[in-house]
């Protein structure tokens, strides 16, 4: 266990903690954006190289790709609805 | 080929054909019509059904080991997968098979808008049941686990379009997934403490190292997760929630099969992994404890429902109760019993899920009081009803009825002598209310409903599945319901399979041999102690005990309100209790997610705890 | 014991984002943070194992170079988990829209339709 890997364990668990009490999920998805690469980091850190780049990949580009086209899709259904009443 | 050889090919074939089979339906899917695809799918599950059947049989002589690939342990590590039957795993796989093969049955004309995705989701299912049972590491059974847990996600929401089958989806797959992360944590904890993952790698390497805070934390943590899937209080929330919303056939499985094998995940991890490491006094103090909070939430929310499928999903919870407690008390025939009990259980519990579904398409409702005497035409449904809801109870010839006695037998050699009065009690209750459900559908009689009933949720709101209603029941859908039916009583009066029951679980509870057959190859069970349990006059007379307070439970529940006054008196007392009860089920993701994390830090007291 | 620490936070600070969100999309977010803390943990754990790789065992083992090594069991599970993860996401976003379109609303204080 070295200084690095502890202190990117520390980044981490903040991140954690940003997103979870990011309350507006439009502003969350790019914090779980930013919170993917700090755990890509870690995964570096722990020599883990091929998990770091699974987790680019999957954990800060595609999931929070989805949470936004999610949001896009929530937000347009409940306007047309509001334009039927 | 050898017998041997065939079944050691058959093994893990149980697992992979259904995935395969899936994968063709969804890649072809759009160019079958669907007869087509209803036949692929039901001649699959029944074929997984059959060769289960037949493993089932070669179990009985030895432990079954397959190592896929021949990945072999080399020098105390493994990174190979290994399927392992024994009897209790292998008749798990089979219960599986035969609920799946009825449901895709009864599926046939019961669903007019459905597609190949169902299907496809349906053997999906099927092979992480199948899989789950048989996989003979802890990392193989997270996996299978969670592909359980997807396709059963997303067939709770096959009927998109209705409101509340979203929201149930969602809740399930939430609190779910929250389980399957914890359990991961745990499989984390225990590598991290052994380096294995194989569960008699693991096994050995425990025993060895002996209980410490991580072992035990491990344990907890898996278990957790595996009893949010067993539906335990205060994990139980999804459970209503999702079977209230599942399409019927899909509920079957849920109930029959699924939910049981949570608690069976966790049988096989203790008595496998950790029953030479941990204290049998703690864990029988944690799973006797969960057991009882679940049989009493379960049976009094059971009381309470109106919503026929809801209803019959918290008497699945007050089983679980039970089954917990029977597990928990770590006695052989207590294990046994449980095993019969939940064949049993299995069998009439999809009866009444089908009934309900026939129910549905109907008349376009579940709901108690709006089909007030409506079913009074609908002959065979209602007889094959009230006999499910009588075999529920614990009527003889029942295997319900054998289980309960082989487990209230077990459960006092362990010395919980409360056991039969506490089963009794939650036969009476669940049976009861069935009963009471029955005779007021199909019979018409009964009182409107009480204050309480009233505030429950409605089942009018549930979408039929047909266009129309069907008033004529078709051969694809009457003939599971009578063959689950025929099942329950023929299993309960099979000679000898109570005595087959207790060897089986006799040897699922032995470590040592478990270990050896994986690892040194000699998958011969040795000898054991001939072991009898079946029928006897005093376990008839419990069953119909049970049977006759159920009855009383029914006809309460019909006529409650035309008590004395006096009487009544004292039984509003108990409202405020039951209404705050009612409202803790609040279908609130939140609350769930809150009541999870206050159960697992009450598991990890009562683990933790001196004994 | 401080990455068991972190990763069980983790999990915990999923939960309780959960458990006090006011819309669905960010529940789910918040399960793939707890569902992170399994990362951490499995990884940190294969770090400290320092196990020697199969692949590697014909290696020469000069000093000191075994334990700077990972174990790779841990690594290909983190894999799975991750692709798990994405899959589970995806399916209950899904759903959220589909709530969405039923009940008009993500809130799950306003859905009332499973209660008691």
């Amino acid at each position: 266990m070295n200084i690095l890997i502890t202190v990117a364990l520390t980044l981490v668990l903040a991140g954690a903690a940003v997103v979870v009490f990011t309350p507006v999920p439009s502003r969350q998805a790019v914090v779980l954006s930013v919170y993917g690469i700090l755990l890509a980091a870690l995964f570096m850190a722990l020599q883990a190289p091929d998990v770091a780049l699974s987790q680019v990949a999957v954990g800060a580009a595609v999931v929070p790709l989805i949470v936004m086209l999610a949001i896009r899709k929530i937000d347009s259904l409940r306007a047309a609805r509001r334009r039927q009443r | 080929m050898t017998h041997d050889q065939m079944a050691n090919a058959l093994l893990p074939a149980v697992v992979v054909a259904p995935i395969v089979v899936a994968c063709l339906l969804l890649a072809l899917g759009r160019r079958l019509d669907r007869p087509t695809i209803d036949v692929v799918a039901i001649a699959t599950s029944a074929a997984v059904a059959t060769a289960d059947g037949v493993l089932l049989s070669a179990a009985g002589n030895h432990r079954l080991v397959a190592w896929l690939g021949g990945w072999r342990p080399q020098h105390g590590a493994s990174v190979g997968i290994v399927f392992v039957g024994d009897q209790v795993g292998v008749g798990a796989a089979l219960v599986a098979g035969v609920l799946m093969t009825c449901a895709l049955a009864y599926s046939w004309r019961y669903f007019e808008n459905i597609h190949v995705n169902f299907h496809a989701l349906m053997l999906l299912f099927l092979a992480g049941l199948t899989g789950f049972s048989l996989s003979g590491d802890l990392f193989n059974m997270f996996v299978f686990f969670e592909l359980m847990g997807v396709a059963a996600y997303a067939l709770t929401a096959v009927k998109v379009e209705d409101p509340t089958a979203v929201h149930g989806a969602l809740n399930f797959g939430v609190i779910n997934s929250l389980g399957a992360y914890i359990s991961l944590m745990g499989i984390g904890m225990l590598y991290a403490a052994t380096g294995q993952l194989n569960l008699a790698l693991l096994s050995r390497a425990l025993t060895a190292r002996g209980p410490d805070v991580l072992v035990v934390v491990g344990f907890v943590a898996v278990a957790t997760g595996f009893l949010v899937k067993a539906a335990a209080v205060p994990f139980h929330f999804w459970l209503d929630d999702a079977h209230a919303v599942a399409p019927t056939p899909v509920c079957v499985l849920f109930s029959g099969i699924m939910v049981e094998l949570g608690l069976y995940g966790v049988a096989r991890l203790y008595w496998v992994a950790f029953s030479g490491t941990l204290e049998a006094g703690t864990i029988q103090r944690l799973f006797v404890v969960l057991g009882v909070v679940t049989a009493v939430v379960g049976s009094v929310m059971c009381l309470l429902q109106r919503h026929l499928k809801r209803l019959l999903a918290f008497s699945t919870i007050a089983h679980t109760g039970m089954f917990l407690i029977a597990v928990g008390s770590l006695n052989p025939v207590a294990t046994a019993g449980t095993a019969v009990y939940v064949v049993g259980h299995a069998a009439v519990k999809s009866v009444l899920f089908l009934c309900a579904g026939v129910l549905l398409n109907r008349f376009g409702s579940v709901d108690e009081f709006t089909l007030q005497g409506k079913g009074r035409d609908a002959r065979l449904t209602g007889i094959v009803f009230m006999l499910a809801g009588l075999g529920l109870a614990g009527m003889p010839p029942f295997a319900v009825g054998l289980g309960k006695v082989m487990a209230e037998e077990g459960v006092v050699r362990a010395g919980l002598w409360w056991g039969p009065v506490l089963f009794l009690l939650v036969a009476a209750a669940t049976g009861g209310a069935v009963l009471r459900v029955g005779a007021r559908v199909f019979l018409g009689i009964g009182r409107g409903p009480g204050a309480e009933e009233a505030g429950a949720m409605s089942g009018d709101e549930e979408k039929r599945e047909l266009a129309t209603g069907m008033t004529r029941l078709p051969v694809t859908m009457g003939i599971p319901l009578t063959a689950l039916l025929a099942a329950g009583a023929i299993v309960g009066l099979l000679p000898g399979f109570g005595d087959q029951a207790a060897l089986a679980a006799g040897r699922f509870a032995g470590r040592a041999g478990y270990v050896a057959a994986v690892l040194d190859g000699t998958t011969s069970y040795g000898a054991s102690p001939a072991a009898s349990a079946g029928w006897s006059v005093e376990g008839i007379v419990l069953c119909l005990a049970s049977v006759g307070a159920a009855a009383l439970v029914a006809l309460l529940g019909l006529y409650g309100t035309a008590l004395p006054r006096q009487i009544l008196a004292v039984l509003r007392t108990a409202r405020p209790a039951l209404h705050m009860m009612r409202s803790v089920h609040s279908g609130h993701i939140g609350d769930y997610a809150a009541w999870l994390l206050f159960g697992v830090g009450g598991i990890i007291v009562l683990a933790m705890l001196p004994p | 014991m401080y990455p068991y620490v972190v990763a069980g936070a983790i999990l915990f600070l999923g939960v309780i984002g959960i458990a006090r969100s006011r819309n669905l999309v960010h529940a789910v977010v918040c399960l793939a943070v707890a569902q992170s803390g399994t990362y951490v943990l499995l990884l940190t754990v294969g770090y400290q194992r320092g196990a020697t790789a199969p692949i590697f065992q014909s290696a020469p083992e000069k000093a000191g170079y075994a334990a700077t090594l990972v174990d790779p069991v841990v690594q290909a599970l983190t894999l799975t988990d991750i692709v798990v993860s994405a899959t589970v996401t995806s399916m209950l976003l899904a759903l959220a829209v589909q709530i969405a379109k039923r009940h008009d609303t993500v809130d799950p204080d306003e859905l009332r339709s499973l209660r008691g």
